[in-house]
C-alpha cells in the first residue's frame, strides 16, 4: 500500500515538475518568440518593362491602302517586366505605340498627323499568368491608317524611308520602358473619283457649246499626286465616237475639255478614243480633299445625226511625273 | 428638204446627254511594276491591289494589255473578273514570263482594268473608271541579290531541340536568297546573365527563297536549354551588312508539351473523350477487383469458422 502511494507520488510529482518546467521553458523563451513574430520589409526596386518582337501586320511585306478610306494596321508586342506581368501597365499613363514614317520630324515622339504620324489604340496586357513567375505580357495595336498616308515604295517621294511602329512599355513607375521597333513599307495608291455630272444642254445640228460648261470634279483618292487620263467612245470601247445616236454617231473629237472654266469651245482640247487616252495635267496633290474641275463642252456636225445620244467618258489616275 | 431639215433640227434641240455619278471611286496599289532585273526564262509574279471604298454593287471588270509585253503577261484572275458587292479590296495577279529567247533589254507595258457596269445605261454619257498599271521591265542576264528580312522570331520549343530561329524574308532580286551570318546572344529570364552566343555562317544545308517572292527559312542554332523564358538578341547578315536586328523573348517547354512522345500519346491527344472513357472504366474495373477480392476473402473465412465448429463438434 506504502509503495503503491509512494508510486502514485512520484508520479504526481513528476507530472507538476514537467509541467511547471514546460511553463518556465516558455516563459523564458518568450523574448525569442516576440523576435520571430517581428515583422520584416524590404522594398523591392522597381524594373523598367522592356519590349520586344514587335511585328506589324504579323511581318507583311507592306501596307495596302484602300481608296478614300481607312485600313486598319496591327502591331502586337511582347513586354516583359521583372517585377512580373502584374506591373506591366499598372501605373499612368499605359503602354503605347506610335506609327509613323520612319523619318518624320520627331520619330516616335511625332505630333499626329493623317500624312505620317498615328497615335495606335492599344489593348494588353493579355497573357498574364499572375503570382510572379510570369514576366511578359502581350499587346495588341492598331491605328486607322488614312488612304493618303505617305507612300513609301519605290518611284515614291519618301522611297528611301519607311514607316515604323514603335512600342514603349510603362510599368507602375509610369516612366517609359526600353522601347521596340518593327518597319514597314507603305504601298502607293493611285486612285480617282469623279463626282460631278456631265449633262448637255439641247444643241442644234453644227452647233457647239460655246463658252458653256459642264463640270466634272475629279478628286484625288490615294496617296500619290495624280494626272488625270481620259478618253471616250460611244457605245462600244475603242469605236472612235463620243456618243451613239438614234441616227448617226458623233465623232469622239468633238466632245471638247479644258481645265479652265468658260474657254471657248474652240480652245478647249478634244477629246480622244479610250484606246489611246490623253493625260490632263491636274497634279492633284496627295490629302483629305485635293479635288480639281475639269471642263466639258460639246459640239454637233452639221448633218448626219438624230434622236438621242449615248457615250462615255473613262477616267483613269496615273501617278504625276 | 425644209421639213427634213427641221426634222433633224427637232430631234436634236431634244438632244439631252447627261452623265450621272454611276462609280464611287477606284485605286489601285501599287500602280507601278518597275524590274531592273529579270532573267530570261523567268516567271515573276506580283499581286496589285484594286480597291474601292462605296461596295455597295458589284463591279464588273475587263482587262486590256498593250506595250511590249503583251505576250509575255497573264492576268491569273482572267480577262474580266467582278468585284463583289461589299468587298473593298480585290487582289489582282499577275504573272510574267520573260522568253528564254528574250533580247537583253529594256521592255515596256501597261495593264488598263476597265469598269463599267453589268446593266448598260441608255440614253446617257456614263462617266467610267479605270485603274492602270505600267510596267518597266529590264531584262539582263546579271544574277541581282536584294532581299530584305521582314520578321525575326523564335517559336515556342521543347526542351531537347535546337533552337531554331524563323526569318521571314522578302526576296526582290533574279536568284535565291538567303543570309550569310547570323548573331546570337541567348539570355536568361531576366535579360541580364548571358547563357551563350553563338555565329552561324554555314548555310549551304538551308534553302533559300526563290527570286522574286516571298517566303521562310528555318535556321537551327546548335543549343539545348532547359524549360524556361529566354531572351535572344539576333543579327542577320549579309557578308557584312546587317539586314536586321531585333530582341525577342522566347519559350522553351518540357518535352511533350507541344507534340506527344509517342503514337500512342499522340492518338490519347487526339482522342480526349476517349482518354476520359479509359480512366472512368479503368476506376471501375479496380473497385469491382477490389469488392471481388473482399468477398473472396469474407468467404474463405467463414469457411474457415465453420471448419473449426465442426472440429469442436
Amino acid at each position: 500500500m506504502l509503495s503503491h502511494i509512494f508510486k502514485m507520488s512520484s508520479k504526481i510529482i513528476f507530472c507538476l515538475l514537467f509541467i511547471v518546467s514546460a511553463f518556465g521553458g516558455l516563459f523564458s523563451f518568450a523574448p525569442d518568440a516576440k523576435a520571430i513574430l517581428a515583422t520584416s520589409s524590404v522594398t523591392v526596386t522597381n524594373s523598367l518593362p522592356v519590349a520586344s518582337s514587335t511585328s506589324i501586320d504579323a511581318g507583311a511585306v507592306s501596307v495596302t491602302l484602300t481608296e478614300s478610306a481607312t485600313s486598319t494596321v496591327t502591331a502586337t508586342f511582347t513586354v516583359t517586366d521583372n517585377n512580373g506581368c502584374e506591373d506591366i501597365d499598372s501605373g499612368t499613363p499605359d503602354t503605347v505605340a506610335v506609327f509613323y514614317r520612319t523619318n518624320v520630324a520627331g520619330g516616335a515622339a511625332c505630333t499626329p498627323d493623317a500624312a505620317n504620324c498615328y497615335s495606335m489604340s492599344c489593348t494588353g496586357p493579355t497573357a498574364c499568368t499572375p503570382g510572379g513567375s510570369d514576366l511578359t505580357a502581350t499587346f495588341s495595336c492598331t491605328a486607322s491608317v488614312q488612304f493618303y498616308a505617305d507612300p513609301t515604295d519605290a518611284g515614291s517621294a519618301y522611297d528611301a524611308t519607311t514607316w515604323t511602329a514603335t512600342a514603349t512599355p510603362r510599368d507602375s513607375a509610369g516612366t517609359d520602358g526600353t522601347p521596340n521597333a518593327d518597319t514597314i513599307e507603305m504601298d502607293s495608291l493611285t486612285a480617282l473619283d469623279v463626282t460631278s455630272t456631265i449633262s448637255y444642254s439641247a444643241l442644234a445640228l453644227g452647233a457647239d457649246t460655246a463658252t458653256e460648261d459642264q463640270p466634272t470634279t475629279v478628286t484625288n483618292t490615294g496617296n500619290r499626286t495624280i494626272d488625270t487620263q481620259v478618253g471616250g467612245y460611244g457605245s462600244v470601247s475603242e469605236d472612235t465616237y463620243s456618243m451613239v445616236c438614234t441616227i448617226g454617231n458623233i465623232a469622239v473629237a468633238l466632245e471638247k475639255y479644258s481645265l479652265a472654266a468658260a474657254t471657248a469651245y474652240a480652245s478647249k482640247t478634244a477629246l480622244v478614243t479610250n484606246a489611246t487616252p490623253d493625260t490632263v495635267q491636274t497634279s492633284l496633290a496627295q490629302g483629305a480633299a485635293s479635288t480639281d474641275i475639269i471642263y466639258w463642252g460639246m459640239g454637233l456636225p452639221a448633218t448626219g445625226v438624230g434622236g438621242s445620244c449615248a457615250g462615255k467618258v473613262v477616267f483613269t489616275a496615273t501617278n504625276d511625273s | 428638204m425644209e421639213t427634213r431639215k427641221l426634222l433633224f433640227f427637232i430631234f436634236l434641240t431634244a438632244l439631252m446627254c447627261s452623265a450621272g455619278s454611276v462609280f464611287a471611286g477606284l485605286g489601285i496599289s501599287p500602280s507601278d511594276w518597275v524590274e531592273k532585273n529579270g532573267l530570261v526564262g523567268q516567271q515573276i509574279e506580283k499581286t496589285f491591289t484594286l480597291s474601292r471604298s462605296d461596295t455597295a454593287e458589284d463591279l464588273y471588270f475587263t482587262s486590256k494589255i498593250t506595250g511590249d509585253l503583251t505576250d509575255w503577261i497573264k492576268i491569273k484572275n482572267g480577262d474580266s473578273f467582278v468585284i463583289k458587292q461589299g468587298q473593298q479590296q480585290f487582289p489582282v495577279n499577275i504573272i510574267l514570263s520573260i522568253p528564254q529567247n528574250a533580247e537583253k533589254k529594256g521592255y515596256k507595258g501597261e495593264i488598263r482594268l476597265n469598269s463599267g457596269s453589268k446593266t448598260e445605261q441608255t440614253g446617257q454619257v456614263g462617266v467610267l473608271l479605270s485603274a492602270l498599271i505600267r510596267i518597266d521591265l529590264t531584262v539582263s542576264d546579271e544574277p541581282f541579290l536584294s532581299y530584305d528580312v521582314l520578321q525575326i522570331e523564335v517559336p515556342k520549343q521543347e526542351e531537347g531541340e535546337f533552337v531554331n530561329v524563323i526569318l521571314k524574308i522578302w526576296n526582290k532580286g533574279n536568284i535565291e536568297a538567303k543570309p550569310t551570318k547570323l548573331i546570337i546572344d541567348i539570355l536568361d529570364k531576366f535579360n541580364t546573365t548571358k547563357i551563350d552566343s553563338q555565329i552561324i555562317t554555314d548555310f549551304s544545308a538551308i534553302t533559300g527563297v526563290s527570286s522574286f517572292s516571298e517566303g521562310q527559312i528555318e535556321v537551327p542554332i546548335p543549343i539545348q536549354l532547359q524549360p524556361e523564358q529566354y531572351w535572344a538578341s539576333i543579327s542577320v547578315y549579309q557578308d557584312e551588312k546587317i539586314l536586321k536586328s531585333d530582341v525577342v523573348t522566347f519559350d522553351i517547354v518540357e518535352a511533350g508539351s507541344l507534340k506527344p512522345i509517342n503514337a500512342v500519346g499522340e492518338a490519347l491527344k487526339n482522342n480526349t473523350y476517349l482518354l476520359i472513357a479509359g480512366i472512368v472504366l479503368s476506376v471501375i474495373l479496380i473497385f469491382v477487383i477490389i469488392i471481388f477480392v473482399v468477398r473472396l476473402f469474407k468467404k474463405r473465412k467463414k469457411d474457415g469458422d465453420t471448419k473449426h465448429i465442426q472440429i469442436h463438434k
